[in-house]
């Protein structure tokens, strides 16, 4: 059943105008016993299927034999000083060569140090130095598992003084010198924008094009801290309205790409989750028949 | 080490321990909001996200020392012991041992704990198909007692000084605490297939496999466990065994 997809940052045509949803298990069981049609490919979190046997791996099978996949990481910590692990970089490669995932994305961000690993996923300066880091780290990643990757721009609360360029310039120089795809969250550019005051046209405009494979959608909440609201990317609630705003944006400056809604957590019923599906697909469709698919050059 | 390692140091360091948070915080961009309020979210993110996975391998742990102290003592065992690796079905091993190391008073839950961490264990090790009953019934009698069984990868076994099996039970069926006068018991904890399965054996059941868990001959198991129940009997004993699915091989 498992048909192995070129995996380039041009995403596969099939799922190019397709939206898809983030595996949960509260809904494995519906997923696999009864496939909506609508659904094309579903997103997993890469890290919680390293394991040696058992139900995990055989629902993953299950799941594969019904949609196209995408493995999300976020455990490479590509935004660390330090090259990422190779044992880590095994364990995803071992992943990818059993699963074929039609997608498969990681964050510019870090969460190692030291050995520990912190489960969140922290920000970096956006300097000449961490460009040169993150790209080698990128390089190393992508030379273990013989496929490019898509990286995800982050959401952040907190910016850096040494910063000497904005965050889309150094999500866009990363993508040129790394060779990599971009995994573009519209959610988190509305997050960060709020947070740290920036333009979301300007974000868009900077970043290729060309380059993005994957675009995700997803709910953050808000809390005052100092009498300022901070915008959180909790994962936990619809698309918010101008998320769906920015989305049509990008969907005019890019055309249809594969895009995700992403719920981690307060996770609702299924059909909550197929509901903001179609809301994203509606979108992808109008997209689509304004902007007809071009084969990638 | 480059600046960004440094800032990368630093900014862990502080996450780990509010101490040290004045390392990095001459480094942030206010903005309105103080930079320690900032690593702050990131902080609880931290603590808040890692004692979830915790109160999901240990849901009974928790019901036994209740949901405050349980998330005091996993919050202080994140910044203890944070997870060697992104891999968090591996995170949690040490646990228990924490717990009998701060409440030493409650050795028992620390127990329920290790019977927890068991069951994750057995959930995540590789799959083996075990060793068919049939498949004993093809070697010749004389054989037997020389016989050595290979364990399935999934197989833990629990020894506790009390009634470890009856308090994880009562507790994840919320039911009230198992009469005090209950003794010790011991825990098969198995995933045969996709299921896994977890039953108290006897005394002398546990002997046995632990015999043949050492590598022992049937013969020296069933010494042990004769040692421990002169009335034990090995034929009954080595049915559910094999029924059950506890080994994967014999020779």
């Amino acid at each position: 059943m498992i048909d192995p997809q070129p995996a380039t940052s041009d995403p596969p045509p099939r799922l190019m105008d397709r939206a898809g949803i983030g595996l949960r298990h509260p809904h494995l069981v519906r997923l696999i016993e009864e496939p909506p049609e609508s659904l094309a490919w579903v997103e997993v979190h890469t890290e919680n299927y390293m394991v040696e046997g058992g139900p995990r791996l055989r629902q993953l099978e299950l799941i594969r034999e019904r949609y196209a996949l995408s493995f999300h990481g976020v455990g490479l910590s590509l935004g660390s000083a330090e090259p990422p692990d190779p044992e880590h970089l095994a364990r995803i490669k071992w992943l990818v060569d059993r699963f074929q995932p039609a997608l498969l994305s990681e964050h510019i961000a870090w969460s190692v140090e030291h050995g520990h690993y912190l489960n969140d996923l922290f920000p970096i300066p956006y300097t000449e130095e961490a460009l040169r880091l993150v790209a080698r780290n990128i390089e190393v990643a992508q030379e273990a598992l013989g496929r490019p990757l898509l990286v995800e721009n982050p959401s952040s609360y907190l910016r850096f003084l040494d910063s000497t360029m904005p965050e889309c310039a150094f999500v866009a120089e990363l993508s040129r010198r790394a060779g990599c795809g971009i995994l573009l969250d519209v959610n988190n550019i509305h997050v960060s924008a709020h947070n740290h005051g920036f333009d979301v046209i300007e974000y868009l405009n900077a970043i290729p094009a060309e380059a993005v494979g994957e675009l995700h959608l997803a709910g953050h909440a808000a809390c005052e801290i100092d009498g300022v609201t901070v915008l959180i990317d909790d994962h936990g609630s619809r698309v918010e309205e101008p998320v769906w705003r920015l989305f049509e944006a990008a969907l005019a400056r890019l055309g249809p790409r594969p895009t995700l809604i992403e719920w981690d957590n307060a996770i609702p019923p299924l059909e909550v989750l197929l509901d903001e599906r179609a809301r994203a697909q509606a979108r992808l469709d109008r997209a689509a028949r304004e902007q007809p698919l071009v084969p990638a050059a | 080490m480059s600046p960004l390692h440094e800032l990368q140091a630093a900014f862990a360091r502080a996450l780990l321990d509010p101490a040290h948070t004045g390392t990095v915080t001459g480094g942030i961009v206010a903005a309105g909001i103080a930079p320690e309020r900032r690593l702050a979210i990131y902080r609880h993110n931290v603590l808040a996200s890692l004692r979830r996975v915790l109160e999901g391998t240990f849901p009974a742990t928790r019901r036994l020392l209740g949901a405050r102290a349980f998330a005091e003592l996993a919050e202080r065992f994140v910044l203890a012991h944070p997870p060697d690796r992104p891999q968090l079905v591996a995170y949690g091993a040490g646990f228990p041992a924490f717990l009998r190391e701060q409440r030493p008073e409650a050795a028992e839950v620390a127990d329920v704990a290790a019977l927890e961490w068991a069951r994750e264990e057995a959930c995540h090790a590789p799959d083996a198909a075990p060793l068919a009953p049939a498949a004993l019934q093809a070697i010749p009698v004389e054989r037997y007692p020389a016989l050595r069984f290979l364990p399935h990868p999934s197989l833990r076994l629990i020894h506790s000084a009390g009634p470890v099996y009856s308090r994880w039970r009562a507790a994840l069926d919320e039911v009230p605490e198992p009469a005090p006068n209950l003794g010790p018991e011991q825990v098969l904890v198995l995933r045969p297939a996709m299921t896994v399965t977890t039953r108290p054996i006897a005394a002398a059941d546990a002997a046995l496999l632990e015999a043949l868990l050492a590598g022992g001959t049937l013969a020296e198991a069933a010494a042990e466990a004769i040692a421990v129940d002169a009335a034990f009997d090995l034929e009954a004993a080595l049915t559910v065994h094999l029924t059950g699915g506890s080994f994967v091989a014999c020779q």
